[in-house]
């Protein structure tokens, strides 16, 4: 448990509550997604009193007491918001009794950082695979952890992942797939790559903030889904230098069946490490000449599953 | 030239004996991996009138490499790139050209996913990640799909497959003496509502050279050609997606 856990005075939500869940459609998918896919998976006596709101549609609203921010700069940075909106936006959840962060970002980065530019926030929900320690700042802010686990729909896909696995895993066409903006490092591992198998996918656009949407030319969720369902390897190295997994990633190779690997020349240890942290290109290589890779889907699969699925997970941290 | 199913590697070549062998091969690997999938293809050079030692070179070409088809068109004075690529075009055997500089590399691996691509899609342009190498880190160029902000400055290199009808119609390379060659024509087959096509994979190697062409656009040019193509009805199309995405193993991505 990160030190600013211990002894925190969280705020306790009542059952049915009625809560406002803020996202916007404009910025990037990821965000948007998680915040419906939560949405859509609270359990069945929340669900009549949550409401899931497209940041611009929520100016005009009446509040809830409790709102959740999924990805605070991501809304202040909507494209279709004026500055004006934007401070109303801030003024507006600042009324709200609890102001609850939703964020999936790494401690210590600039858009870990970012979120903490806007609402006095009551708590924090930190979504990913590890609690992460705050930094001192942030010491006094309740922190909840959200293992990124799949919903009750999503546990289906991933449990005919998890059985199919060895025998779906090695007849896949693309040998490995490198999705994200484009920085040095992604363009190196993609050269690594190359070098191994060349007819790799690589998709690495021009960094562009707040526009990560398919009308600019970026994979919505749906076509990352249909390119990993024919990957064997989902690749990725952070954009930043903090040693840090990337749970969405990994959630999403596994659900369309492809081998997550994150490259870290730190790879994690001890019982929570995911497993699928390697070194660099030539331990992949090695590891997938071998029949690890549908091994460890299988194996990451039942981790999952172990746990409660999100909305439930997100209910019980109330 | 009557053009048939099949692809043409056109490689311009002014003075690059030094760097030609490096993209001869990388060609040349990948029509043999064409001809193993049953396409047929050739190796076009079209020299232009280079003084550096290179015709000595191109001269033996055919006769090293009997087993793909390989053809050198001699310019008897020096035309510049845009009226060699031309020359290339109207020369090439096959509907579809790849058009390669001398001084790059094709990744031959991948040659038969980008005409599969070219094929399936019928895009009059089909182009992919291109890595910048030099003394640096690698970088990454043509490397999304095409958006509106080409109009402000040209962020995909030619090196691409072209479907060579298309490109005609579309009035081939601009042949006045100019650098922005690649990028008018981009700005014409856009104006004629060609589709143009990314694909997620590595075409190949762009070896940056100290000073090689791309680094000397005068920005008068840059800035003619936006005001041409701004009376275009093409600056309405700011901020919008203007080509698409495409894997033939995976389908449209965008």
């Amino acid at each position: 448990m990160p030190p600013s856990l211990r002894g925190s005075r969280l705020p306790t939500m009542s059952s049915p509550s009625d809560l406002d869940i803020l996202y916007s459609r404009a910025t990037d998918w990821l965000y948007g997604n998680l915040a419906t896919r939560l949405w859509c998976d609270l359990p069945d006596d929340w669900r009549p009193r949550a409401r899931l709101w497209d940041v611009p549609d929520w100016l005009a609203a009446a509040p809830a007491r409790r709102v959740l921010a999924v990805n605070w700069a991501g809304l202040a940075n909507d494209p279709r918001l004026s500055q004006q909106d934007v401070v109303v936006l801030m003024s507006k959840v600042n009324s709200a009794a609890e102001r609850i962060l939703l964020i999936a970002e790494c401690v210590g980065t600039d858009s870990f950082q970012r979120q903490f530019q806007g609402p006095e926030w009551t708590a924090l929900v930190d979504v990913g695979w590890h609690p992460q320690t705050l930094p001192a700042a942030l010491a006094s802010l309740p922190y909840r952890f959200l293992y990124h686990t799949p919903t009750r729909a999503e546990r289906a896909v991933l449990a005919q992942v998890q059985a199919t696995a060895a025998e779906q895993f090695p007849l896949r066409p693309i040998p490995w797939a490198v999705v994200g903006k484009a920085t040095a490092g992604r363009a190196a591992l993609v050269a690594e790559l190359t070098d191994w198998e060349p007819d790799g996918v690589a998709f690495l656009p021009a960094d562009e903030p707040w526009q990560g949407r398919p009308d600019r030319g970026r994979l919505s969720r749906a076509q990352l889904a249909r390119l990993l369902a024919k990957t064997r390897f989902y690749v990725w190295v952070s954009r930043h230098a903090h040693s840090h997994f990337e749970a969405f990633r990994a959630l999403e190779a596994l659900l369309s069946g492809a081998c997550p690997i994150k490259l870290d020349a730190r790879p994690a240890d001890g019982p929570e490490a995911p497993g699928c942290v390697l070194t660099d290109v030539a331990v992949l290589r090695r590891f997938a000449a071998t029949d690890a890779p549908a091994r460890l889907i299988t194996t990451l699969c039942a981790q999952l599953l172990a746990r409660p699925p999100l909305g439930a997970a997100f209910a019980a941290l109330w | 030239m009557v053009q048939r199913a099949g692809l043409s590697i056109l490689i311009p070549n002014w003075n690059h004996r030094f760097a030609l062998p490096r993209a001869v091969r990388s060609a040349l690997d990948g029509l043999r991996r064409l001809q193993a999938q049953g396409v047929a293809g050739e190796l076009l050079v079209v020299d232009d009138a280079s003084r550096d030692g290179s015709q000595k070179y191109l001269f033996n070409l055919a006769a090293h490499y009997p087993d793909v088809a390989v053809r050198v068109v001699w310019l008897p004075r020096n035309v510049g790139l845009g009226a060699a690529r031309n020359t290339g075009l109207t020369h090439a055997a096959y509907r579809h050209a790849c058009l390669l500089d001398a001084d790059n590399a094709l990744e031959p691996a991948n040659l038969w996913l980008f005409y599969r691509a070219a094929l399936e899609t019928g895009a009059a342009l089909t182009y992919g990640n291109l890595f910048v190498l030099g003394d640096t880190q690698p970088d990454v160029l043509s490397n999304e799909p095409l958006q509106a902000r080409v109009y402000r400055q040209n962020y995909v290199d030619n090196f691409a497959l072209l479907d060579i009808p298309a490109a005609l119609a579309a009035g081939g390379y601009q042949t006045t003496r100019g650098l922005l060659e690649d990028w008018e024509l981009m700005m014409r087959l856009l104006a004629r509502g060609a589709l143009i096509v990314f694909v997620p994979a590595v075409l190949g190697y762009y070896h940056r050279l100290p000073g090689g062409l791309h680094t000397l656009a005068p920005e008068t040019l840059i800035q003619r050609l936006r005001r041409i193509f701004d009376q275009n009805e093409l600056r309405s199309r700011e901020g919008r997606l203007l080509g698409r995405m495409y894997h033939p193993d995976v389908g449209w991505l965008a």
